[in-house]
């Protein structure tokens, strides 16, 4: 251990605590003349409880299962909040109730890990509307701003919508099968101690349900608006932890719980896989502005990660994959939203177009924009690669080989629309900015993404041997 | 004589290491970028001819200078690197090229520390496609070719290259998509069948023994599936080559790019197609290779004739040499698919020599838009009095081009044809017309060009030195090619056999 435990609490709830008393301390201090001390206690908050879920025993115990899956998955979380608390802390300038947003952040992280640290369905789900709600209200911190709040209210309802059919899914599942722990589900199934069409009914629910969050088309239709209208910081929130979480939760009912009628989900999430890559991609080949085409950009990674459902089966490196995947998707998208911020502060605008000539002003920016452009795309050797392939890898040893031939086009679609970019910023002539005060503090946390991009892609042996052991 | 043990990796890593210090050292002085680059890429070549020097000529077809690590031990990725007697003519080819494109890179002036910076990435990756002997490891490399090429071509290409350049990228990466899933499939079947996971390709192929035993990814898989996988090998490799129909994204590239850069792309990156067919595609689904060989070879045929027919009514100087291009790699699939000793030969014999003729026919081109400023036929057509040293070595290259006995294109065709003759007999006879075709348009545009009525134009001059120094460098070679084959088949006999060796009749 590295830090010393905490008495009368295991480690698990030291990680809740720690958190809540961050939380807390921020809202005490939600005063202008605080703000710096706000992000500084934040981060050092965020950075004891990330070093805690780094080395903390693994815990057991009747509800709460802090196992690897759950370690890595916790890590995620919050070294993206991390990440994010940087560029929120300059995003958020003009927001009065900053500590608020912050403390929603940390709340949300809480949310998360129990969400991620759960075997049974009430946890998952308490964690997970914790989490929900956390992330409506801080989308909704510019008060002032009608774009942010339609982006809240959208979130909102559409999530309440997720949750409420995810929650009358599950209520069936819980009808057929008669528990709400997972593993005790699994082998009610297998001894067919269930009620098929209760159980079949509540799967297709659960999964429209979870598409909400996953953003899965055609359950996807808020997350343009959402994206666009939320400060960048909080977008990148949404697109790294957030939709982490819901892959988690999916991850966790359908590998842990659901298994052994896997011949039911398996086969529509394959399906659900391909059309929302492909209409994804589609999509973002005409998008203008840039975090509406991160936006999609989003999705269509959804729906690389899906194939870990799609492919269901006895591969051994599809789920080390897909978890790399999903890791390297929370990384690739804070830095290109931190980018997007950072150059949107300096030239005024979020138009594609008006990147022109950025790599001859912006010259670092622009570089490790696209370094992480090319990661996205799937370009060697960078991490967006290699967790990408391994992930089809899997798909391949599944037998799937036609939905990894889907997922490969639809990666050389991808590749269209992010060199679209890179040729804005380095091929056109564009106007002269001069800008005296430049946001450097963005800069911290795209050049830690940048670093862990290229050090996955050049030695992602570690990481995929570690997670080669996880299972959820 | 001694080598180190580590001397091809630093082959291979020496450009990429120097590419940053290029870039920073250029954004103070520009002549240091340039400087710095030609240095580099020297070193380069003489390393190369000095692991050429210390190869053992008795064993061309094992691999030499292995290096192996392991790279991603859980998904069976491991660095493996080697060379014989084919990777090291390529490797050389592509040291000499980047030479001789890095000396005439000289009407380069914008940003010249980018340049050269991504130029060195470029020459890095162009290497380690033809030393990898890990398919993962190869793949990385076959891609990251494509990163710098992109900027290469957009930022210093020509009127259209916005569009070339990302139509470039597109193509050729849908191409290679296509190629790394069969290639996880291969390492699927061959792991579920013989225990072990692995992209070692000499394994794969059966050239290298497994716990003991020799086994081939072909030998569990059916013909039927083995064609469908051959097949999508073949259009990953053979979008680079390029095969019609998939070559449209040549005469683009190669037009907009820059000079020097037209030169690594006809004379490396095509050769990156023909070397993945011969080396990949063929020992990795023997039977499907010999079950395809015919329809593929008309296929060689068809790239001869549209491309010789298309070539024939360009006007633009650089494109005519494009749609040569395409013309002659028809020549090496032609051979490739021969399963003859001798027809494979002549396929990399082709391979090599294209690469010198077309750099050379290139960067005359890209010349006469600096000096005449225009590349179309008529308006540079009756320049000989005022442009002699130029219109010498486009008429040796335009002659080299079509096959002249005594340079280097006419033993490779020879042999390319001969062993198409072995295979197939007379009914493959066409080839030859095609070969006419190819002396025609070459030798029409050369009779416009040089023999035309001649004009005097102000301002035009003639070579300049470093223009004279890549000419002749790759001129000599071209020369000593055509007169002393050996010098070339000593390497690349005993690797044709064994690929020959996979063909059943």
């Amino acid at each position: 251990m590295l830090l010393p435990p905490i008495p009368y609490l295991s480690g698990f709830y030291t990680i809740i605590v720690i958190l809540t008393l961050g939380a807390l301390i921020s809202v005490i201090l939600d005063k202008e003349k605080f703000r710096p001390a706000i992000t500084a206690i934040s981060e050092v908050v965020l950075f004891i409880a990330l070093i805690y879920i780094w080395d903390m025993p693994t815990h057991v115990s009747i509800d709460v299962i802090f196992d690897e899956f759950s370690r890595f998955l916790s890590f995620i979380f919050v070294f993206s909040s991390l990440l994010i608390i940087l560029g929120l802390h300059r995003e958020l300038e003009d927001v009065v109730r900053y500590g608020l947003a912050v403390a929603l952040i940390l709340t949300a992280n809480i949310g998360m890990i129990i969400a991620a640290s759960s075997l049974n369905i009430v946890y998952i789900v308490v964690g997970w509307e914790l989490a929900g709600i956390s992330t409506y209200a801080v989308i909704a911190s510019r008060r002032t701003d009608p774009v942010a709040i339609e982006a809240a209210m959208k979130f909102f309802i559409v999530g309440s919508i997720g949750f409420g059919l995810s929650l009358f899914g599950i209520s069936l599942i819980y009808g057929s099968t008669g528990s709400l722990y997972l593993p005790e589900i699994a082998d009610k199934i297998q001894l067919h101690m269930y009620d098929f069409n209760l159980l079949f009914t509540g799967i297709l629910i659960l999964i429209a349900g979870m598409g909400f969050k996953m953003a899965i088309v055609p359950f996807h239709v808020w997350i343009p608006d959402t994206y666009e209208g939320a400060a960048n910081s909080i977008t990148s929130f949404l697109a790294a932890a957030s939709k982490t979480m819901a892959f988690a939760v999916g991850l966790r009912i359908f590998y842990r719980g659901l298994f052994p009628v896997s011949n039911i989900w398996s086969p529509l999430f394959a399906v659900l896989a391909v059309i929302t890559m492909t209409y994804a991609n589609i999509a973002a080949i005409v998008q203008s502005k840039m975090k509406r085409l991160l936006a999609w950009s989003s999705i269509a990674h959804a729906g690389y990660v899906l194939l870990l459902f799609g492919a269901y089966g006895s591969s051994v490196n599809l789920l080390a994959g897909g978890l790399l995947h999903i890791f390297m998707h929370a990384i690739m998208k804070i830095m290109a939203f931190m980018a997007a911020i950072y150059i949107t502060w300096i030239i005024g605008s979020d138009l594609i177009a008006d990147y022109a000539g950025l790599g001859k002003q912006q010259k670092l920016v622009s570089l490790l924009l696209t370094i992480d452009l090319l990661a996205m795309a799937g370009i060697p050797p960078l991490g967006g690669f290699v967790s990408k392939w391994i992930l089809f890898l899997g798909v391949i040893e599944s037998g799937y080989v036609w939905l990894a031939l889907a997922g490969a086009i639809n990666s050389a679609i991808s590749l269209y629309y992010y060199a679209r970019i890179i040729a804005y910023m380095y091929f056109y002539e564009g106007k002269k900015y001069d800008v005296e005060k430049k946001p450097t503090l963005f800069l911290i946390p795209m050049i830690i993404s940048t670093v862990v991009i290229i050090g996955v892609g050049i030695t992602p042996e570690p990481l995929l041997a570690y997670l080669r052991t996880i299972s959820p | 004589m001694e080598v180190l043990s580590y001397e091809l990796s630093i082959i291979l890593w020496l450009p990429i290491l120097a590419s940053p210090i290029t870039y920073v050292v250029g954004k103070n002085s520009r002549s240091a970028a340039r400087w710095l680059a030609i240095i580099v890429s020297l070193l380069d070549l003489i390393l190369a001819l000095h692991l050429t020097l210390a190869f053992d000529m008795s064993k061309t077809a094992e691999l030499q200078f292995v290096e192996y690590y392991n790279w991603i031990p859980t998904a069976g990725i491991s660095y493996i690197i080697g060379v014989d007697g084919f990777s090291l003519i390529m490797v050389l080819l592509s040291t000499i090229l980047s030479l001789a494109a890095v000396i005439a890179s000289n009407h380069i002036h914008d940003s010249e520390h980018l340049y050269y910076a991504l130029f060195l990435l470029l020459e890095t990756s162009l290497i380690g496609v033809f030393v990898s002997f890990d398919l993962f490891l190869f793949y990385v490399f076959w891609e990251l070719v494509l990163v710098p090429m992109y900027f290469l071509i957009a930022i210093w290409g020509g009127p259209r290259r916005k569009y070339a350049a990302i139509k470039f990228f597109i193509y050729t990466h849908v191409g290679s998509v296509i190629m790394l899933v069969s290639f996880f499939y291969i390492y699927w079947v061959f792991g579920a069948n013989t225990g072990t996971f692995t992209f070692n390709l000499l394994q794969l192929i059966g050239r290298t023994p497994l716990n003991g035993t020799t086994y081939s990814v072909s030998q569990f898989i059916q013909l039927s599936l083995q064609i469908y996988l051959f097949i999508a090998l073949f259009i990953g490799f053979g979008i680079k080559v390029p095969i019609v129909p998939f070559h449209t994204w040549l005469p683009d590239a190669h037009v907009e790019a820059p000079g020097p850069i037209s030169v690594i792309l006809a004379g490396v990156l095509l050769k990156m197609g023909g070397y993945g067919i011969l080396r990949i595609a063929i020992p990795m689904f023997p039977e499907a290779a010999s079950y395809l060989s015919w329809y593929i070879a008309i296929i060689g045929v068809i790239n001869m004739f549209y491309a010789g027919f298309v070539a024939m009514w360009q006007l633009d100087l650089k494109r005519l040499i494009a749609y040569s291009s395409i013309s002659h790699m028809g020549i090496v699939v032609i051979g490739s698919f021969t399963g003859t000793t001798i027809g494979i030969a002549g396929a990399i014999y082709m391979m090599f020599a294209h690469g010198l003729i077309n750099g050379l026919l290139f960067l005359i081109a890209e010349m006469y838009k600096y000096h005449v400023h225009s590349r179309l036929i008529p308006d540079i057509a009756g320049l000989t009095k005022q442009m002699p040293i130029a219109s010498a070595f486009l008429v040796i290259g335009g002659f080299a081009g079509l096959g002249l006995p005594g340079l280097a294109a006419f033993v490779a065709e020879f042999l390319a044809i001969l062993g198409a003759f072995n295979r197939w007999g007379l009914s493959i006879a066409y080839v030859v017309f095609g070969t006419v075709i190819n002396a025609a348009y070459i030798l029409w545009a050369i009779q416009r060009v040089v023999f035309g009525p001649q004009k005097e134009k102000s301002d035009v001059k003639d070579l300049c030195k470093p223009e004279l120094i890549s000419y002749t460098f790759l001129t000599i070679l071209i020369v000593l090619l055509g007169v002393y084959p050996p010098l070339l088949m000593k390497f690349i006999a005993l690797p044709s056999e064994v690929v020959a060796g996979y063909f059943t009749s």
